[in-house]
């Protein structure tokens, strides 16, 4: 709290037009103290015009040190060298030294909170109870989320003698469920209503793209109506860039749910179910692990001997109703092969104003009769909360060529150099992993410590 | 003396929040042309519970504090040019979004900045206020804290500050295609 004194700020610019208002204060009596004042002023004068170029991404990153790195190749002593760092696929490392490689003792923090039972034993089935119910659908299915809790390392980093006690996954893993699932199951229960009755729906695959837990339990909310295929490719990490422990516990939230549905799932078509944080960007390898990865969807040709016409792709809002840059070539291979497609917003379902339940597409029953007619429709003729015709776009991006090529059978598709991968330390030599380059314990970080500035 | 920095910036819906507007748009014409540091206190009281009330909404966002001088100053200045050149305000009205029923979603920025004095206590506390850890920067309940939190800043340790709203008029709303423009990526998609 302050003071009483009397007027110390003074307006020095202000704006006020239909599109913005705003203005800028300045205190004088701070100012004349301050030895860069009249630098400062000069460049807020200039603001203007360079402002709004570097507006971009200003929050992209915060004022992160680099740490954690020693000397690259050279010794920590100053002779020669005997450690040097190079980029390893993190899965890799971490099936091979544990899900927490490099920060064996750090704790994830669990959103949200279940008050429901948990048996830690139903672990040990949780990649069956997600797995598809339809044994054609199970080809497509990447169960390396699910299999985590369970995985054991195969070896010890050797440059790390000094790193807490493994422990499994699964005994810090807890269920949970956010207000945000909660939504999404409720969303998914909206679309599964209007799928499960219309002719239109039969031939209807459904891609569910949204924040993992949201995801979940928007597929949570569809079990049953259309048969689950996860594609989510990564594990979690106490550092990790996507926070795969929170999509797991919501997994596990509502494992029993998936498990009593899947006899019926398993007659329904299949619903592809992906993080919409896979692609999250990653700003500074010692402080988070890289553990994005990329979608995984089945061919056309696969897709039609699966019996799909048709795909409705669902992203979490308007803004982000259509596909992340992965799926660009994925959806123009689909194009190609004249699947129609449709989009809507997991946003589209509401409940109606003041009444409790349930949610509905456009927010009340009426609204929730368009459904149909809207698919049916111009997509010019659509807003962008509304299910609409869809015609996927060529992009060239860092992770599209902008042609149709499938990814199950592109190995060249395009990724960013160091995507999914986690910088090492190497024996000079012998080549042997002694651990995380970030590892704080790490006999190669003993001489620096990270900083961080804020 | 040297300079540290703090700044924020959500996006909400606008078209489900109508209030929310007129908060933000009167925290701002209330403030006089001469301003004490009690009164500067109080109008940012108003607008971050305004926020805070309407958390739920919030989209997209995000936040900064930076302690080094020449840093401060550089984005003291590029905040101040996102409210100087307009860049994130439509040059023509949008409409006004259907409250309820299936409408194209209009979107509000707002945004505030601080440049305030270091070493200060006020710096201190806000240093203190954002120290979180990176895999949480964006969550909706950090935000929540952040917003709840700025009664730590004592407005005699702000050398300047900038606040503005985009839109002033609730027919001049931000709409999903707006967002989607490149200008608006620094926003982060809100967690949770």
């Amino acid at each position: 709290m302050t003071n009483n004194a009397g007027p110390v700020f003074t307006r020095k610019e202000s704006i006020d037009k239909p599109g913005i208002i705003g203005a800028r204060w300045w205190q004088e009596s701070i100012a004349t103290e301050v030895p860069r004042r009249n630098a400062l002023k000069g460049l807020l004068a200039l603001g203007g015009v360079l402002g709004a170029m570097a507006l971009i991404g200003t929050c992209a990153s915060r004022a992160f040190s680099s740490g954690g790195s020693s000397s690259g190749g050279t010794s920590l002593f100053g002779g020669p060298p005997d450690v040097e760092f190079a980029p390893k696929a993190s899965l890799d490392m971490q099936k091979e030294f544990g899900w927490n490689f490099g920060a064996t003792g750090e704790a994830l923090v669990f959103d949200g909170t279940s008050t429901t039972p948990f048996d830690k034993s139903s672990l040990d089935s949780i990649d069956k109870d997600l797995a598809p119910g339809n044994p054609a659908y199970a080809p497509y299915f990447v169960p390396t989320l699910f299999q985590s809790p369970n995985a054991m390392p195969k070896s010890k980093p050797t440059g790390d003698p000094e790193a807490a006690a493994f422990q499994p996954l699964k005994d810090v893993l807890v269920p949970v469920l956010t207000p945000a699932m909660t939504t999404a199951f409720n969303q998914g229960k909206a679309l599964a209503a209007l799928l499960a009755v219309d002719p239109h729906a039969k031939d209807v695959a459904v891609i569910v793209d949204m924040p993992g837990a949201s995801a979940i339990a928007f597929a949570a909310g569809m079990a049953g109506v259309r048969d689950p295929v996860f594609l989510i490719d990564n594990w979690p990490h106490p550092r990790g860039v996507v926070a795969a422990h929170l999509t797991l516990a919501a997994a596990i939230y509502y494992q029993p749910l998936f498990a009593k549905a899947r006899p019926q799932s398993a007659k329904a078509r299949p619903m592809f179910v992906l993080d919409r944080n896979r692609l999250a960007t990653y700003i500074d390898d010692a402080t988070q692990f890289d553990n994005r990865h990329t979608a995984k969807m089945p061919t056309a040709n696969k897709l039609i001997e699966l019996g799909v016409k048709h795909l409705l792709y669902v992203g979490p809002n308007a803004v982000d109703r259509f596909e992340l840059d992965d799926l660009v070539d994925d959806f123009l291979a689909y194009a190609a092969s004249r699947f129609s497609f449709h989009v809507c917003p997991a946003m589209a379902f509401e409940q109606e104003p003041g009444i409790a339940e349930p949610f509905w597409y456009g927010g009340s029953k009426t609204a929730n009769a368009n459904f149909w007619s809207h698919w049916d429709s111009a997509a010019t003729l659509r807003t962008p909360n509304e299910v609409q015709v869809y015609t996927p776009k060529a992009r060239t991006t860092p992770y599209s060529s902008g042609t149709p090529t499938p990814s199950t059978t592109s190995p060249t598709r395009p990724r960013p150099s160091s995507f999914g991968m986690v910088p090492v330390a190497v024996a000079v030599g012998t080549g042997v992993i002694l651990g995380a380059r970030a590892s704080r314990s790490g006999s190669w970080n003993r001489t620096t410590s990270p900083s961080t500035s804020s | 003396m040297g300079s540290s920095i703090f700044s924020l910036e959500v996006a909400a819906r606008l078209d489900r929040a109508p209030d929310l507007l007129n908060q933000l748009r009167s925290t701002i014409k209330d403030h006089p042309q001469a301003v004490s540091l009690q009164q500067k206190w109080q109008l940012y009281k108003r607008a971050s519970d305004a926020l805070i009330a309407n958390l739920g909404l919030v989209e997209r966002g995000c936040w900064d504090y930076f302690e080094q001088d020449d840093k401060a100053e550089k984005d003291f200045k590029m905040w101040l040019g996102g409210m100087t050149t307009e860049e994130g305000a439509r040059r023509q009205p949008s409409g006004k979004a259907d409250a309820y029923r299936g409408g194209d979603p209009r979107y509000l920025t707002f945004t505030m900045t601080f440049l305030m004095l270091k070493p200060s206590p006020t710096d201190v506390a806000v240093a203190r206020l954002c120290d979180i850890p990176e895999p949480h920067l964006w969550r909706r309940d950090v935000f929540g804290r952040i917003l709840a939190g700025l009664g730590v800043v004592n407005f005699a340790s702000v050398k300047s500050d900038v606040m503005y709203l985009i839109p002033r008029d609730d027919d001049w709303g931000l709409t999903v295609d707006d967002m989607r423009e490149e200008k608006f990526a620094y926003l982060r998609p809100i967690v949770g």
